[in-house]
């Protein structure tokens, strides 16, 4: 790695920290935050020939990245984590803490959402909490815009009729 | 879009767990820097070190810990700090009258602190650039404050993370910032740390460098002999020459970017001091492996750096007290996160 690569990665771990640590907390328990942007970030430094050259592109490469580590490299811990936490008699939540008056109202959009396929889910979580355009959904996945553009679609109709049949 | 549609949207949007305006206090300004000095240095972080076959792993680690509370009686540090390496040979420490590190016949530090300098030698060398005047450091520390007033007296721990743009022409302005950080406080249940209710206003942040704060790493001598002297230079004479060898070295550290060749040369002097320890292997507060120097600055008072033995740069430095109640206490601590050249700051 060169001094270069060394100070490109440094000024990208500053300026996108943030906002990776908020694409896992929005998919991850509270308690593994870091350990998604420590493993996404330890991949951005194995792989820097692979990193676009524009800032907004490579926050996206990030997220890509930091999903494959979200929906892989965690399974094994997430599994191990609700054993302990049954072990504890705690019951671990897949998704942050919320206040309690908003529990309820939480578990069953969270119900909602895991009818859906991961794929749906994510490319809804990306577009409405992330906020990101379909152009942007696309480089998140690698895929076409059109292609994005469909999967969009498709998760929306999905979703809309589970909250129908919910009648939510 | 449709009405349905903008509906949908506004359900999925509402149901954001972490909207963007909450999205800055996730991570802490300590667990960023710590991240990124992990990834700077090449170590894996905890979840790759430790490995998480799931849950066998999980119970094994708990097992440690209640293993490490039961038989440790709640004292010290995780086992390889430096703090958890004093207290393992506190007993022969405390056990003459001597005290201290000799009595615990730990081997002369020169060999070691020799490999330590190949270690060093062996970085590819770094060349500043003429647009970057800055040495840019970050390091994490805290110290203590003592608070004695007529009805109780109070002792607080003060903890901070120093960020520092020194010019490497030893003249002109530098600015120090501070701002509050978290303490890894291993044996110290029931302190409080805090922070000055008034940090200095931002103007007090820029100052003029001053000439008693060289020697500059840039006019240093990479020879052994010369830099010895050169170091020696503005610490007290009255003190032992190691205390003010490590001193200096500390000084240096805590002021500029200290580059592999000068990192070498300052190993090599060390290395012929005979009253320095090899204390064996240790991690420093951020989960960085070191190799532990230690020097008995004037017993029951304990000086210790730890040094990466991958790269030969100095990476934390405790002080340990002997002389506390209840054992080993560590009464400050530097831990050295990054340092590098900066074109401003």
């Amino acid at each position: 790695m060169t001094d270069d690569d060394d100070k490109r990665l440094v000024t990208l771990f500053h300026a996108f920290c943030g906002q990776v640590a908020a694409y896992a907390a929005r998919r991850v328990p509270a308690a593994m935050v870091e350990d998604v942007v420590s493993r996404t970030f330890e991949t951005a430094w194995r792989k820097v020939d692979a990193i676009p050259e524009s800032d907004d592109q490579a926050l996206f490469w990030l997220y890509g990245v930091a999903w494959g580590h979200v929906r892989n490299g965690l399974r094994t811990e997430l599994r191990g984590g609700r054993l302990l936490g049954r072990m504890k008699g705690v019951r671990q939540s897949s998704a942050v803490p919320d206040p309690a008056g908003e529990v309820a109202d939480r578990v069953t959009f969270e119900e909602l959402m895991a009818r859906l396929p991961a794929r749906d889910r994510e490319v809804l979580r990306l577009h409405y909490w992330e906020e990101l355009t379909v152009g942007e959904v696309a480089e998140v996945l690698r895929c076409k815009p059109n292609a994005a553009a469909v999967r969009l679609h498709r998760a929306r109709r999905r979703l809309e009729e589970i909250v129908r049949t919910c009648d939510v | 879009m449709s009405e349905r549609e903008d509906r949908l949207g506004a359900l999925i949007a509402g149901h954001n767990p972490v909207p963007g305006d909450a999205a800055g206090a996730l991570l802490t300004a300590h667990a960023r820097e710590a991240i990124l000095a992990r990834l700077r240095c090449g170590r894996a972080p905890r979840w790759r070190r430790f490995g998480f076959p799931a849950l066998a792993a999980s119970l094994a680690l708990a097992g440690c810990l209640l293993a490490v509370v039961v038989l440790r009686d709640g004292a010290g540090g995780p086992p390889g700090s430096v703090l958890a390496m004093v207290e393992r040979n506190y007993r022969t420490m405390s056990a003459s009258s001597r005290g201290g590190l000799r009595a615990a016949a730990f081997a002369p530090a020169g060999e070691r602190l020799l490999r330590l300098a190949e270690a060093a030698e062996r970085q590819p060398p770094w060349t500043r650039e003429p647009g970057l005047p800055y040495s840019h450091l970050v390091i994490e520390e805290w110290s203590t404050e003592a608070t004695i007033g007529a009805a109780a007296a109070d002792a607080v721990i003060v903890p901070r993370i120093v960020e520092m743009w020194m010019p490497v022409s030893g003249t002109g302005v530098y600015r120090r910032d501070e701002r509050p950080g978290e303490p890894h406080l291993e044996g110290f249940a029931g302190v409080r740390p805090v922070w000055p209710a008034s940090p200095a206003p931002a103007r007090d942040r820029v100052q003029p460098v001053r000439a008693s704060m060289g020697p500059w790493a840039a006019r240093l001598s990479r020879t052994p002999a010369t830099l010895r002297d050169q170091l020696a230079e503005g610490q007290d004479p009255g003190r032992p020459p190691t205390a003010r060898l490590l001193q200096a070295v500390l000084d240096l550290h805590a002021r500029e970017a200290v580059e592999p060749g000068l990192a070498a040369a300052l190993w090599r002097v060390l290395a012929e001091r005979p009253d320095l320890y090899d204390l064996g292997a240790v991690a420093d507060r951020l989960g960085r492996a070191g190799r532990a120097i230690g020097f008995d600055d004037g017993p029951p008072r304990m000086r210790i750096i730890v040094i990466s033995p991958e790269t030969g740069r100095l990476i934390a430095a405790e002080d340990i007290s002997l002389s506390t109640p209840k054992g080993p206490a560590t009464v400050g601590y530097q831990t050295f996160i990054s340092q590098e050249w900066a074109a401003a700051w």
